[in-house]
């Protein structure tokens, strides 16, 4: 189970570094690389911990259910974005991001959110970048 | 004798030729085709020997306008607006548009209307304390009362009452949906740790009170960032909202 455990890790941690890829290539085009950002990851643990768990969730379970999100990029890719633009603040705006992601979301286009994007399998995403 | 002739009747076709021009260009114009009333303008510019330049340049600019194209718009209007008044006013609507609200601070206004531009431009920079109508002009003090009617939310307040009911604090900033959704996201794992703690599962049991606590903090910093987005957010929709209107502060001046 740790061996599991530490190769799962050491592969996903390999991919946290340099690249970020989108759940699904109609989500979002944008790779979510950022050099300056990624001097200073490699000295915090922490930071790397909750990216490893977030790409473990994109790559194991989120295909199972599939592309729910009604955000793009979607609440995981926030998630990654946002810790790694903001840091710990970006843990709380993920957070805040999971508790907006539902179906009132639509209502507030235009007024909190200015542009949507449109997908194959759900219609119209809202854009929201953190 | 027959070269003089051959230039007249030229002269005179092409008078003709550009007179008609101008007047397609204003049928143009009006038809809201303004891709080809440039092309028009500019062709009228380009080969006639007195060309009205301010007219023109004016129209031209009053076209980018409606594309859409701000940049160029202001662009003919900053080369003529100290010899046109037209093109002036129609400077300080572009710089409007543009929300260039410093550019317009150092014009001195030369008319009522520019002045009434500057002080929409002061009360969308917030130098304006509420129920303070600088002019007596109906239609300012219209676009006055209506953008003090829009609310300004306490990030102190959402905090309290989410605090004490989860999902309060987005109510209390008009996010109905969103206060439903987070409120739902705290009860779940609350009852779910209750009910753990009741069939004596330790383990799911702080799985589920580490959950609730996570949303919890979450809900907390999204009731505080509803209301701080609150009011740029409404002030933004309400800026787009008259920009869009039929108030003549932001109607353009042009004459063919």
């Amino acid at each position: 189970m740790i061996v599991f455990f530490l190769i799962s890790g050491i592969i996903l941690k390999s991919e946290v570094i340099y690249i970020e890829k989108p759940f699904d290539v109609n989500d979002t085009l944008e790779v979510y690389y950022d050099e300056h950002y990624d001097k200073t990851l490699k000295e915090n643990s922490g930071e790397l911990v909750f990216l490893s768990l977030i790409k473990f969730y994109q790559k194991f379970i989120s295909p199972a259910q599939g592309e729910v999100c009604n955000f793009s990029p979607s609440c995981s890719n926030y998630m990654f974005k946002a810790i790694r633009k903001h840091g710990p603040i970006g843990v709380l705006m993920s957070i805040d991001r999971l508790q907006r992601c539902n179906h009132a979301v639509r209502e507030y286009l235009y007024l909190y959110y200015d542009d949507y994007v449109l997908t194959k399998s759900r219609g119209y995403k809202i854009i929201d970048n953190p | 004798m027959k070269k003089i002739l051959i230039i007249l009747i030229a002269m005179i076709l092409s008078n003709i030729l550009f007179a008609e021009n101008y007047e397609f260009a204003e049928f143009l114009f009006e038809e809201n085709d303004y891709y080809r009333t440039i092309t028009e303008l500019k062709k009228i510019y380009f080969m006639s020997e007195n060309p009205d330049t301010l007219n023109i340049k004016n129209l031209l600019g009053v076209c980018y306008l409606k594309k859409g194209d701000y940049r160029t718009a202001e662009m003919y209007f900053d080369e003529i607006k100290d010899r046109n008044e037209q093109a002036a006013n129609n400077y300080f609507i572009t710089l409007f548009l543009q929300k260039k609200f410093d550019v317009i601070f150092n014009i001195k206004p030369a008319n009522e209307k520019q002045t009434n531009i500057k002080f929409i431009a002061q009360l969308f920079n917030g130098e304006f304390k509420k129920c303070e109508f600088p002019t007596e002009n109906k239609e300012v003090n219209e676009i006055f009362t209506d953008y003090y009617k829009i609310k300004r939310k306490n990030s102190a307040i959402a905090i309290a009452l989410s605090a004490i009911i989860p999902g309060a604090g987005r109510f209390y900033c008009d996010r109905v949906g969103d206060g439903v959704f987070s409120f739902s996201t705290i009860l779940i794992p609350a009852i779910a740790s209750y009910f753990y703690y009741w069939i004596d599962n330790k383990p799911f049991m702080y799985g589920a009170i580490s959950l609730t606590g996570i949303f919890y903090i979450g809900e907390l910093y999204g009731a505080y960032n509803s209301a701080k987005i609150y009011f740029p957010a409404h002030e933004r929709m309400y800026y787009e909202e008259i920009i869009n209107s039929d108030y003549s502060i932001f109607i353009t001046d042009y004459s063919f």
